[in-house]
Protein backbone atom coordinates (compact mmCIF):
# COMPACT_ATOMS: atom_id res chain seq x y z
CA UNK A 1 0.00 0.00 0.00
CA UNK A 2 2.88 2.64 1.33
CA UNK A 3 4.77 1.74 -2.04
CA UNK A 4 1.29 2.28 -4.26
CA UNK A 5 0.58 5.46 -2.46
CA UNK A 6 4.39 6.23 -3.21
CA UNK A 7 4.54 5.88 -6.85
CA UNK A 8 1.01 7.09 -7.91
CA UNK A 9 1.59 10.69 -6.47
CA UNK A 10 -1.49 12.34 -6.56
CA UNK A 11 -3.02 9.76 -8.22
CA UNK A 12 -5.54 7.11 -7.21
CA UNK A 13 -5.05 3.87 -5.65
CA UNK A 14 -7.58 1.16 -5.50
CA UNK A 15 -7.07 -1.33 -2.65
CA UNK A 16 -8.27 -4.80 -3.10
CA UNK A 17 -9.75 -6.74 -0.32
CA UNK A 18 -10.42 -10.11 -1.06
CA UNK A 19 -9.00 -12.16 1.45
CA UNK A 20 -9.71 -11.92 5.63
CA UNK A 21 -8.02 -8.39 5.28
CA UNK A 22 -12.06 -7.55 3.75
CA UNK A 23 -13.08 -7.33 7.05
CA UNK A 24 -10.68 -4.54 8.27
CA UNK A 25 -11.35 -2.65 4.14
CA UNK A 26 -11.90 0.71 6.23
CA UNK A 27 -8.05 0.27 7.71
CA UNK A 28 -6.51 0.45 4.39
CA UNK A 29 -7.40 4.06 4.13
CA UNK A 30 -4.99 4.92 6.88
CA UNK A 31 -2.34 3.96 4.35
CA UNK A 32 -3.76 6.06 1.06
CA UNK A 33 -6.13 4.35 -0.17
CA UNK A 34 -8.36 6.53 -2.10
CA UNK A 35 -11.05 3.60 -3.01
CA UNK A 36 -11.00 0.07 -1.22
CA UNK A 37 -12.76 -2.25 -3.22
CA UNK A 38 -14.19 -5.24 -1.15
CA UNK A 39 -16.17 -8.24 -1.91
CA UNK A 40 -19.24 -9.12 -0.53
CA UNK A 41 -19.40 -11.65 1.77
CA UNK A 42 -15.93 -12.59 0.80
CA UNK A 43 -14.52 -15.60 -0.93
CA UNK A 44 -14.96 -19.07 0.59
CA UNK A 45 -12.64 -21.04 -1.26
CA UNK A 46 -9.30 -18.88 -1.83
CA UNK A 47 -7.91 -20.67 -5.06
CA UNK A 48 -5.32 -19.11 -7.42
CA UNK A 49 -7.84 -19.39 -9.84
CA UNK A 50 -10.86 -17.48 -8.36
CA UNK A 51 -8.78 -14.51 -7.56
CA UNK A 52 -7.18 -13.90 -10.66
CA UNK A 53 -10.93 -14.44 -11.79
CA UNK A 54 -11.90 -11.54 -9.60
CA UNK A 55 -8.90 -9.52 -10.11
CA UNK A 56 -9.39 -8.94 -13.98
CA UNK A 57 -12.57 -8.56 -14.02
CA UNK A 58 -11.50 -5.46 -11.68
CA UNK A 59 -8.53 -4.64 -14.12
CA UNK A 60 -10.98 -4.23 -16.71
CA UNK A 61 -13.00 -1.96 -15.59
CA UNK A 62 -10.42 0.15 -13.35
CA UNK A 63 -7.83 0.20 -16.15
CA UNK A 64 -4.52 0.38 -13.34
CA UNK A 65 -1.19 1.79 -15.01
CA UNK A 66 0.04 -1.03 -12.12
CA UNK A 67 -0.84 -3.90 -10.27
CA UNK A 68 0.72 -4.42 -7.21
CA UNK A 69 0.64 -8.02 -5.11
CA UNK A 70 2.04 -8.90 -1.70
CA UNK A 71 4.38 -11.49 -2.27
CA UNK A 72 3.14 -14.60 -1.29
CA UNK A 73 2.73 -18.36 -2.62
CA UNK A 74 -0.75 -17.40 -3.53
CA UNK A 75 0.10 -13.96 -5.04
CA UNK A 76 2.83 -15.72 -7.25
CA UNK A 77 0.58 -18.04 -8.59
CA UNK A 78 -2.47 -15.32 -8.96
CA UNK A 79 -0.10 -12.30 -10.47
CA UNK A 80 1.41 -14.33 -13.57
CA UNK A 81 -1.86 -15.27 -14.68
CA UNK A 82 -3.57 -11.74 -14.70
CA UNK A 83 -0.61 -10.66 -16.53
CA UNK A 84 -0.64 -13.01 -19.21
CA UNK A 85 -4.36 -12.91 -19.15
CA UNK A 86 -3.94 -8.93 -19.54
CA UNK A 87 -1.15 -9.42 -22.39
CA UNK A 88 1.20 -7.69 -20.30
CA UNK A 89 4.17 -8.33 -18.35
CA UNK A 90 5.22 -9.10 -14.78
CA UNK A 91 7.77 -9.14 -12.45
CA UNK A 92 8.37 -11.45 -8.84
CA UNK A 93 9.77 -10.53 -5.96
CA UNK A 94 10.09 -6.94 -6.76
CA UNK A 95 12.43 -4.82 -4.24
CA UNK A 96 13.01 -1.62 -5.80
CA UNK A 97 9.84 -0.26 -8.60
CA UNK A 98 10.05 3.32 -10.33
CA UNK A 99 7.95 4.65 -12.36
CA UNK A 100 9.83 6.54 -15.54
CA UNK A 101 7.74 8.02 -17.64
CA UNK A 102 6.23 5.64 -20.06
CA UNK A 103 7.55 2.14 -18.22
CA UNK A 104 8.05 0.87 -14.63
CA UNK A 105 11.06 -0.03 -13.37
CA UNK A 106 11.43 -3.27 -11.36
CA UNK A 107 14.30 -4.24 -9.24
CA UNK A 108 14.70 -8.43 -8.82
CA UNK A 109 16.91 -11.16 -7.21
CA UNK A 110 17.77 -13.62 -10.56
CA UNK A 111 20.50 -16.15 -10.67
CA UNK A 112 19.24 -18.11 -7.65
CA UNK A 113 20.25 -15.09 -5.72
CA UNK A 114 23.24 -14.23 -7.21
CA UNK A 115 22.43 -11.44 -9.12
CA UNK A 116 20.12 -8.12 -8.94
CA UNK A 117 18.35 -7.67 -12.68
CA UNK A 118 16.72 -4.49 -13.21
CA UNK A 119 13.71 -4.62 -15.97
CA UNK A 120 11.03 -2.66 -17.36
CA UNK A 121 7.80 -3.02 -18.11
CA UNK A 122 6.78 -1.00 -21.07
CA UNK A 123 3.01 -3.16 -21.37
CA UNK A 124 0.48 -2.04 -19.33
CA UNK A 125 -0.75 -2.76 -16.63
CA UNK A 126 2.60 -3.63 -15.12
CA UNK A 127 2.40 -6.50 -12.87
CA UNK A 128 4.33 -7.45 -9.94
CA UNK A 129 4.58 -9.20 -6.47
CA UNK A 130 6.96 -7.38 -3.60
CA UNK A 131 9.54 -8.64 -2.07
CA UNK A 132 8.50 -9.15 1.76
CA UNK A 133 9.38 -5.95 3.67
CA UNK A 134 11.15 -4.55 0.30
CA UNK A 135 9.24 -1.44 1.40
CA UNK A 136 8.41 0.76 4.65
CA UNK A 137 4.75 1.02 5.77
CA UNK A 138 3.95 4.87 6.36
CA UNK A 139 0.78 5.75 7.42
CA UNK A 140 -1.00 8.26 5.38
CA UNK A 141 -4.20 9.04 5.76
CA UNK A 142 -6.41 9.84 3.18
CA UNK A 143 -10.60 10.21 2.74
CA UNK A 144 -10.74 7.20 0.95
CA UNK A 145 -14.31 5.20 0.53
CA UNK A 146 -15.31 1.66 0.51
CA UNK A 147 -16.96 0.11 -2.46
CA UNK A 148 -19.06 -3.03 -2.55
CA UNK A 149 -17.43 -5.27 -5.57
CA UNK A 150 -20.52 -6.83 -7.32
CA UNK A 151 -18.64 -9.56 -9.62
CA UNK A 152 -19.61 -13.20 -10.02
CA UNK A 153 -17.30 -15.33 -8.67
CA UNK A 154 -16.95 -18.74 -10.55
CA UNK A 155 -17.22 -21.96 -8.69
CA UNK A 156 -13.69 -23.02 -8.42
CA UNK A 157 -11.86 -25.82 -10.39
CA UNK A 158 -9.66 -26.49 -7.74
CA UNK A 159 -10.88 -27.91 -4.48
CA UNK A 160 -9.34 -27.38 -1.01
CA UNK A 161 -9.85 -30.79 0.80
CA UNK A 162 -8.13 -30.39 3.74
CA UNK A 163 -6.59 -27.00 5.20
CA UNK A 164 -4.57 -27.05 8.38
CA UNK A 165 -3.86 -23.66 9.68
CA UNK A 166 -0.29 -23.15 10.46
CA UNK A 167 1.12 -22.31 14.16
CA UNK A 168 3.53 -19.57 13.61
CA UNK A 169 6.37 -18.86 15.83
CA UNK A 170 5.34 -15.80 17.81
CA UNK A 171 8.53 -13.56 16.96
CA UNK A 172 9.70 -13.16 13.42
CA UNK A 173 12.83 -14.14 12.07
CA UNK A 174 13.01 -11.26 9.96
CA UNK A 175 13.54 -9.12 12.86
CA UNK A 176 16.11 -11.03 14.87
CA UNK A 177 18.79 -9.12 15.63
CA UNK A 178 21.22 -12.68 16.02
CA UNK A 179 19.88 -15.43 14.01
CA UNK A 180 21.75 -18.66 14.80
CA UNK A 181 21.06 -21.42 11.68
CA UNK A 182 21.88 -25.15 12.10
CA UNK A 183 21.96 -27.13 8.57
CA UNK A 184 22.53 -30.56 7.21
CA UNK A 185 25.59 -31.09 9.60
CA UNK A 186 23.17 -32.02 12.22
CA UNK A 187 22.46 -35.72 12.25
CA UNK A 188 19.20 -36.05 13.65
CA UNK A 189 16.46 -34.22 15.03
CA UNK A 190 17.49 -33.87 18.53
CA UNK A 191 20.90 -32.36 18.27
CA UNK A 192 19.23 -29.01 16.88
CA UNK A 193 19.12 -28.77 20.81
CA UNK A 194 23.20 -27.96 20.60
CA UNK A 195 22.12 -25.23 17.75
CA UNK A 196 19.41 -24.21 20.22
CA UNK A 197 21.44 -23.52 23.40
CA UNK A 198 24.17 -20.89 21.66
CA UNK A 199 20.97 -19.20 20.12
CA UNK A 200 19.75 -19.22 23.43
CA UNK A 201 23.16 -17.84 25.22
CA UNK A 202 23.36 -15.49 22.30
CA UNK A 203 19.83 -14.06 22.52
CA UNK A 204 18.83 -14.95 19.11
CA UNK A 205 16.50 -16.35 16.98
CA UNK A 206 16.74 -20.08 15.47
CA UNK A 207 17.32 -21.03 12.03
CA UNK A 208 17.54 -23.51 9.32
CA UNK A 209 18.97 -23.88 5.85
CA UNK A 210 16.43 -25.71 2.43
CA UNK A 211 16.60 -28.94 3.56
CA UNK A 212 15.67 -29.07 7.35
CA UNK A 213 12.56 -27.05 6.89
CA UNK A 214 11.42 -28.63 4.10
CA UNK A 215 12.45 -32.04 3.39
CA UNK A 216 13.37 -33.12 6.50
CA UNK A 217 10.42 -30.76 8.52
CA UNK A 218 12.23 -30.73 10.85
CA UNK A 219 11.58 -27.51 12.14
CA UNK A 220 8.73 -24.71 11.04
CA UNK A 221 9.18 -22.85 7.81
CA UNK A 222 9.22 -19.65 10.22
CA UNK A 223 13.07 -20.79 10.56
CA UNK A 224 13.82 -21.21 6.82
CA UNK A 225 16.01 -18.93 5.86
CA UNK A 226 17.17 -18.97 2.31
CA UNK A 227 15.67 -17.31 -1.17
CA UNK A 228 12.49 -19.56 -0.88
CA UNK A 229 12.33 -19.06 2.70
CA UNK A 230 13.13 -15.71 4.53
CA UNK A 231 15.49 -13.47 3.51
CA UNK A 232 17.03 -11.86 6.79
CA UNK A 233 19.58 -8.89 7.45
CA UNK A 234 20.33 -9.37 11.19
CA UNK A 235 23.36 -7.94 12.88
CA UNK A 236 25.20 -11.23 13.25
CA UNK A 237 24.30 -14.38 11.48
CA UNK A 238 26.03 -17.84 12.71
CA UNK A 239 26.29 -21.15 10.07
CA UNK A 240 26.47 -24.48 11.93
CA UNK A 241 26.87 -27.18 9.42
CA UNK A 242 25.22 -25.18 6.51
CA UNK A 243 27.66 -25.57 3.11
CA UNK A 244 26.45 -22.61 1.93
CA UNK A 245 24.01 -23.67 -0.96
CA UNK A 246 23.61 -20.28 -3.11
CA UNK A 247 19.92 -20.26 -2.61
CA UNK A 248 20.85 -20.17 1.39
CA UNK A 249 23.38 -17.22 0.84
CA UNK A 250 20.88 -15.18 -0.91
CA UNK A 251 18.61 -15.13 1.88
CA UNK A 252 21.38 -14.14 4.51
CA UNK A 253 24.30 -12.89 2.44
CA UNK A 254 23.03 -8.61 3.77
CA UNK A 255 23.59 -9.45 7.17
CA UNK A 256 26.47 -7.54 9.25
CA UNK A 257 28.45 -10.23 10.26
CA UNK A 258 28.64 -13.83 9.00
CA UNK A 259 30.06 -16.45 11.52
CA UNK A 260 30.59 -20.22 9.81
CA UNK A 261 31.43 -23.20 11.73
CA UNK A 262 31.70 -26.57 9.18
CA UNK A 263 33.57 -29.42 8.99
CA UNK A 264 34.38 -29.20 5.31
CA UNK A 265 37.12 -26.68 4.66
CA UNK A 266 35.79 -26.56 1.37
CA UNK A 267 32.49 -25.42 1.91
CA UNK A 268 31.36 -22.48 0.03
CA UNK A 269 30.24 -20.74 3.29
CA UNK A 270 33.78 -20.18 3.96
CA UNK A 271 34.25 -17.69 1.38
CA UNK A 272 31.32 -15.13 2.54
CA UNK A 273 32.09 -15.32 6.46
CA UNK A 274 33.59 -12.47 8.34
CA UNK A 275 34.54 -15.49 10.85
CA UNK A 276 35.02 -19.06 10.94
CA UNK A 277 35.93 -22.29 12.62
CA UNK A 278 36.83 -25.20 10.40
CA UNK A 279 35.80 -28.10 12.65
CA UNK A 280 33.19 -30.63 14.15
CA UNK A 281 30.16 -28.55 15.27
CA UNK A 282 29.15 -31.23 17.97
CA UNK A 283 32.50 -30.07 19.66
CA UNK A 284 32.88 -26.50 18.67
CA UNK A 285 29.13 -25.25 19.21
CA UNK A 286 28.72 -26.42 23.07
CA UNK A 287 32.34 -24.89 23.32
CA UNK A 288 31.32 -22.05 22.14
CA UNK A 289 28.01 -22.00 23.52
CA UNK A 290 30.03 -22.24 27.34
CA UNK A 291 33.03 -19.35 26.18
CA UNK A 292 29.67 -16.88 25.32
CA UNK A 293 27.67 -17.74 28.40
CA UNK A 294 30.92 -17.13 30.61
CA UNK A 295 31.73 -13.80 28.83
CA UNK A 296 28.43 -12.33 28.95
CA UNK A 297 28.07 -12.93 32.68
CA UNK A 298 31.51 -11.99 33.87
CA UNK B 1 -2.42 -40.88 -18.64
CA UNK B 2 -0.93 -38.50 -21.10
CA UNK B 3 1.99 -36.62 -18.61
CA UNK B 4 3.61 -33.77 -19.98
CA UNK B 5 7.24 -32.31 -18.51
CA UNK B 6 7.97 -29.01 -18.77
CA UNK B 7 11.99 -28.88 -18.81
CA UNK B 8 14.16 -25.79 -19.43
CA UNK B 9 18.37 -25.76 -19.99
CA UNK B 10 19.09 -22.77 -18.05
CA UNK B 11 22.07 -20.71 -16.77
CA UNK B 12 24.70 -22.63 -14.75
CA UNK B 13 24.07 -20.30 -11.59
CA UNK B 14 26.43 -22.90 -9.58
CA UNK B 15 29.39 -21.90 -11.92
CA UNK B 16 28.97 -18.33 -13.59
CA UNK B 17 31.92 -15.90 -13.57
CA UNK B 18 31.45 -12.62 -12.62
CA UNK B 19 33.67 -9.46 -13.64
CA UNK B 20 35.07 -8.21 -10.27
CA UNK B 21 35.48 -4.44 -11.95
CA UNK B 22 32.08 -4.16 -13.68
CA UNK B 23 30.12 -6.75 -11.06
CA UNK B 24 28.63 -8.00 -14.47
CA UNK B 25 28.09 -12.02 -14.30
CA UNK B 26 29.40 -13.00 -17.30
CA UNK B 27 26.20 -14.76 -19.01
CA UNK B 28 28.08 -14.70 -22.45
CA UNK B 29 28.95 -18.40 -23.13
CA UNK B 30 28.24 -19.63 -19.85
CA UNK B 31 27.60 -23.27 -19.28
CA UNK B 32 24.14 -24.70 -19.61
CA UNK B 33 22.30 -27.10 -17.26
CA UNK B 34 18.78 -28.58 -16.85
CA UNK B 35 17.38 -26.72 -14.06
CA UNK B 36 17.04 -28.16 -11.21
CA UNK B 37 13.35 -28.53 -10.17
CA UNK B 38 12.49 -29.76 -13.40
CA UNK B 39 14.48 -33.22 -12.74
CA UNK B 40 12.05 -33.16 -10.20
CA UNK B 41 9.29 -32.91 -11.92
CA UNK B 42 10.31 -35.50 -14.54
CA UNK B 43 10.80 -38.49 -11.75
CA UNK B 44 7.70 -37.67 -10.60
CA UNK B 45 6.00 -37.89 -13.62
CA UNK B 46 8.16 -41.55 -13.63
CA UNK B 47 6.45 -42.21 -10.37
CA UNK B 48 3.25 -41.64 -11.34
CA UNK B 49 3.60 -43.50 -14.55
CA UNK B 50 5.19 -47.16 -12.61
CA UNK B 51 1.91 -46.27 -9.69
CA UNK B 52 -0.34 -46.23 -12.58
CA UNK B 53 0.93 -49.19 -14.38
CA UNK B 54 0.11 -47.01 -17.44
CA UNK B 55 0.98 -43.77 -19.62
CA UNK B 56 3.30 -41.51 -21.59
CA UNK B 57 5.38 -39.22 -21.13
CA UNK B 58 6.86 -36.52 -23.08
CA UNK B 59 9.57 -33.67 -22.20
CA UNK B 60 8.27 -30.51 -23.55
CA UNK B 61 12.28 -28.93 -23.39
CA UNK B 62 13.54 -25.79 -24.49
CA UNK B 63 16.86 -24.21 -24.38
CA UNK B 64 20.05 -22.37 -26.52
CA UNK B 65 21.92 -26.19 -26.73
CA UNK B 66 18.54 -28.15 -25.57
CA UNK B 67 19.29 -30.94 -28.35
CA UNK B 68 22.56 -31.96 -26.38
CA UNK B 69 20.93 -32.17 -23.42
CA UNK B 70 17.99 -34.02 -24.03
CA UNK B 71 19.49 -37.61 -23.43
CA UNK B 72 19.95 -36.82 -19.78
CA UNK B 73 16.34 -36.18 -19.44
CA UNK B 74 15.12 -38.81 -21.42
CA UNK B 75 17.13 -40.89 -19.38
CA UNK B 76 15.55 -40.27 -16.67
CA UNK B 77 12.27 -42.57 -17.57
CA UNK B 78 10.46 -39.96 -20.38
CA UNK B 79 9.68 -41.74 -23.42
CA UNK B 80 9.60 -38.79 -26.36
CA UNK B 81 10.77 -35.72 -26.10
CA UNK B 82 9.58 -32.22 -28.13
CA UNK B 83 12.61 -29.73 -28.52
CA UNK B 84 12.37 -25.82 -29.21
CA UNK B 85 16.35 -24.93 -29.22
CA UNK B 86 17.00 -21.16 -29.84
CA UNK B 87 19.73 -18.52 -28.82
CA UNK B 88 16.44 -16.62 -27.46
CA UNK B 89 16.38 -18.44 -24.76
CA UNK B 90 19.18 -17.21 -23.08
CA UNK B 91 17.17 -14.26 -21.71
CA UNK B 92 13.43 -14.98 -22.70
CA UNK B 93 10.69 -13.12 -20.20
CA UNK B 94 8.13 -15.63 -18.56
CA UNK B 95 5.65 -13.99 -21.06
CA UNK B 96 6.94 -15.30 -24.20
CA UNK B 97 8.77 -18.91 -22.74
CA UNK B 98 4.86 -20.15 -21.45
CA UNK B 99 3.31 -18.78 -24.72
CA UNK B 100 6.58 -20.99 -26.60
CA UNK B 101 5.32 -23.78 -24.03
CA UNK B 102 1.51 -23.66 -24.83
CA UNK B 103 2.05 -23.79 -28.88
CA UNK B 104 4.83 -26.64 -28.19
CA UNK B 105 1.96 -28.67 -26.26
CA UNK B 106 -0.93 -28.23 -28.14
CA UNK B 107 0.79 -29.68 -31.04
CA UNK B 108 0.57 -33.09 -29.06
CA UNK B 109 -2.82 -33.40 -28.98
CA UNK B 110 -4.84 -34.59 -25.37
CA UNK B 111 -2.71 -34.24 -22.44
CA UNK B 112 -3.97 -34.81 -18.78
CA UNK B 113 -1.19 -33.75 -17.03
CA UNK B 114 1.66 -30.92 -17.09
CA UNK B 115 4.21 -31.04 -14.49
CA UNK B 116 7.12 -28.36 -14.36
CA UNK B 117 9.75 -27.59 -11.73
CA UNK B 118 8.15 -24.43 -9.68
CA UNK B 119 11.35 -22.22 -10.33
CA UNK B 120 14.52 -22.10 -12.65
CA UNK B 121 17.78 -21.66 -10.86
CA UNK B 122 18.06 -18.76 -13.20
CA UNK B 123 15.69 -16.71 -13.32
CA UNK B 124 13.90 -17.85 -10.40
CA UNK B 125 10.88 -16.49 -11.10
CA UNK B 126 8.21 -19.06 -11.24
CA UNK B 127 6.25 -17.39 -13.41
CA UNK B 128 6.22 -19.82 -16.49
CA UNK B 129 3.91 -22.45 -15.15
CA UNK B 130 0.89 -20.02 -13.79
CA UNK B 131 1.42 -18.43 -17.46
CA UNK B 132 1.28 -21.84 -19.22
CA UNK B 133 -1.72 -22.70 -16.87
CA UNK B 134 -4.05 -19.40 -17.82
CA UNK B 135 -2.99 -19.83 -21.45
CA UNK B 136 -4.06 -23.58 -21.73
CA UNK B 137 -7.15 -22.49 -19.63
CA UNK B 138 -5.87 -25.38 -17.32
CA UNK B 139 -6.11 -25.25 -13.34
CA UNK B 140 -2.59 -25.03 -11.71
CA UNK B 141 -1.47 -25.97 -8.19
CA UNK B 142 2.23 -25.17 -7.23
CA UNK B 143 4.62 -26.33 -4.66
CA UNK B 144 3.31 -30.01 -4.65
CA UNK B 145 5.05 -31.77 -1.85
CA UNK B 146 2.89 -34.93 -3.30
CA UNK B 147 1.19 -35.70 -6.18
CA UNK B 148 -1.25 -38.85 -5.92
CA UNK B 149 -3.21 -39.44 -9.60
CA UNK B 150 -6.71 -40.40 -8.86
CA UNK B 151 -9.56 -40.76 -11.46
CA UNK B 152 -10.36 -37.86 -13.25
CA UNK B 153 -7.86 -35.63 -10.78
CA UNK B 154 -4.40 -35.38 -8.70
CA UNK B 155 -4.68 -34.26 -5.17
CA UNK B 156 -1.57 -32.02 -4.30
CA UNK B 157 -0.27 -31.39 -0.62
CA UNK B 158 1.50 -28.47 -0.32
CA UNK B 159 2.95 -25.85 2.37
CA UNK B 160 2.04 -22.07 2.10
CA UNK B 161 2.27 -19.47 4.31
CA UNK B 162 -1.14 -20.03 5.87
CA UNK B 163 -0.20 -23.43 6.57
CA UNK B 164 -0.90 -26.80 4.79
CA UNK B 165 -3.16 -27.09 2.21
CA UNK B 166 -4.84 -30.56 -0.21
CA UNK B 167 -6.18 -29.96 -3.13
CA UNK B 168 -7.72 -31.54 -5.76
CA UNK B 169 -7.35 -30.71 -9.27
CA UNK B 170 -9.31 -31.87 -11.66
CA UNK B 171 -7.65 -32.95 -14.36
CA UNK B 172 -5.97 -31.71 -17.47
CA UNK B 173 -4.27 -29.36 -15.14
CA UNK B 174 -0.74 -27.83 -14.49
CA UNK B 175 1.13 -28.97 -11.57
CA UNK B 176 4.28 -27.79 -10.32
CA UNK B 177 7.01 -29.36 -7.98
CA UNK B 178 9.59 -28.44 -5.67
CA UNK B 179 13.06 -30.06 -4.42
CA UNK B 180 11.58 -31.82 -1.90
CA UNK B 181 8.62 -34.18 -3.37
CA UNK B 182 11.34 -36.37 -4.29
CA UNK B 183 15.45 -37.87 -5.36
CA UNK B 184 15.80 -38.41 -9.02
CA UNK B 185 17.02 -41.39 -9.94
CA UNK B 186 20.93 -41.95 -11.17
CA UNK B 187 20.15 -43.61 -14.18
CA UNK B 188 21.96 -47.39 -15.24
CA UNK B 189 24.15 -47.34 -17.95
CA UNK B 190 21.32 -49.57 -19.89
CA UNK B 191 18.93 -46.39 -19.46
CA UNK B 192 21.65 -44.30 -21.02
CA UNK B 193 21.64 -46.03 -24.01
CA UNK B 194 18.12 -46.45 -24.95
CA UNK B 195 17.77 -43.18 -24.43
CA UNK B 196 19.63 -42.01 -27.59
CA UNK B 197 17.06 -44.11 -29.39
CA UNK B 198 14.09 -42.27 -27.61
CA UNK B 199 11.60 -40.46 -30.69
CA UNK B 200 12.72 -36.68 -30.19
CA UNK B 201 11.10 -34.14 -32.57
CA UNK B 202 12.43 -30.90 -32.81
CA UNK B 203 10.65 -27.55 -33.74
CA UNK B 204 11.52 -23.93 -34.21
CA UNK B 205 9.82 -21.23 -32.57
CA UNK B 206 9.23 -19.57 -36.73
CA UNK B 207 7.19 -23.20 -37.00
CA UNK B 208 5.28 -22.44 -33.53
CA UNK B 209 5.02 -18.80 -35.24
CA UNK B 210 6.13 -17.33 -32.17
CA UNK B 211 7.91 -13.79 -32.68
CA UNK B 212 10.17 -13.49 -29.68
CA UNK B 213 10.90 -9.35 -30.30
CA UNK B 214 7.21 -8.74 -30.56
CA UNK B 215 6.09 -10.76 -27.73
CA UNK B 216 8.62 -9.69 -25.18
CA UNK B 217 6.89 -7.67 -22.30
CA UNK B 218 9.79 -7.52 -19.87
CA UNK B 219 13.31 -5.77 -21.02
CA UNK B 220 16.69 -6.30 -19.37
CA UNK B 221 17.93 -3.30 -18.36
CA UNK B 222 21.12 -4.53 -16.63
CA UNK B 223 22.21 -7.59 -14.31
CA UNK B 224 24.15 -6.88 -11.41
CA UNK B 225 26.07 -8.70 -8.75
CA UNK B 226 26.53 -7.91 -5.19
CA UNK B 227 29.47 -7.30 -3.78
CA UNK B 228 30.61 -9.89 -0.88
CA UNK B 229 33.35 -8.14 0.56
CA UNK B 230 34.07 -10.16 3.87
CA UNK B 231 36.66 -11.15 6.30
CA UNK B 232 37.27 -14.29 5.86
CA UNK B 233 38.98 -15.23 8.35
CA UNK B 234 38.68 -18.88 9.33
CA UNK B 235 40.47 -20.93 12.09
CA UNK B 236 41.60 -24.08 11.54
CA UNK B 237 42.73 -26.85 14.46
CA UNK B 238 41.73 -28.24 17.78
CA UNK B 239 38.15 -26.90 18.94
CA UNK B 240 40.01 -25.68 22.27
CA UNK B 241 41.93 -23.26 20.54
CA UNK B 242 40.00 -22.15 17.72
CA UNK B 243 36.48 -21.36 19.85
CA UNK B 244 38.75 -18.81 22.33
CA UNK B 245 39.80 -16.95 18.96
CA UNK B 246 36.45 -16.82 17.39
CA UNK B 247 35.48 -16.05 21.21
CA UNK B 248 37.74 -12.74 20.81
CA UNK B 249 36.85 -11.74 17.55
CA UNK B 250 33.17 -11.92 18.11
CA UNK B 251 33.61 -9.66 21.50
CA UNK B 252 35.92 -6.83 19.28
CA UNK B 253 32.99 -6.94 16.66
CA UNK B 254 30.36 -5.82 19.80
CA UNK B 255 28.55 -9.60 19.99
CA UNK B 256 28.87 -9.44 23.70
Amino acid sequence: MSKARELASSGEVVALALGPVAKDAEHLTQFGANRVLRLAGGLEAVTSGIFTRVILEVAQNERPDLILMGGTKHAKEVAPRVAVKLNTGCVPNAQRIEAKGDHVEFDHLVYSGNAVATEMITSKPAVATIAPRAFEVKPHPVHGKVEELHVQVPTPKVKVRKAQAAVHEKKRIEDARIIVSGGRGLKKKEDFEIVEKLAAALGGFLGVSRPIAADLKWKSEDHWVGLSGHKVKPAAYVACGISGQIQHLAGMRDSKLIVAINMNEEAPIFKVCDYGIVGDLYKVVPLLTDAVTKAKTK
Amino acid sequence: MRIVVCVKQALDVYNLKVDPTTREPQVKGAALKISDFDKNAVEEAVRIKEKLKTGTITVVATGPTVKDAIKEVLALGADDAVLVQDEAFRAMDSFTASLVLEKAIRTLGHVDLILCGETSIDAYAGQVPPMLAERLGFPLASYARKVVAEEGKVVVSRTVEEGEEELEVPLPAVVTVGQEINQPRLPALMQILQAGKKPVKALTLAELGVDVAKETKVRAVKVLSPLMERKKVVFKGMPEETVPKLVEALKKEGLF
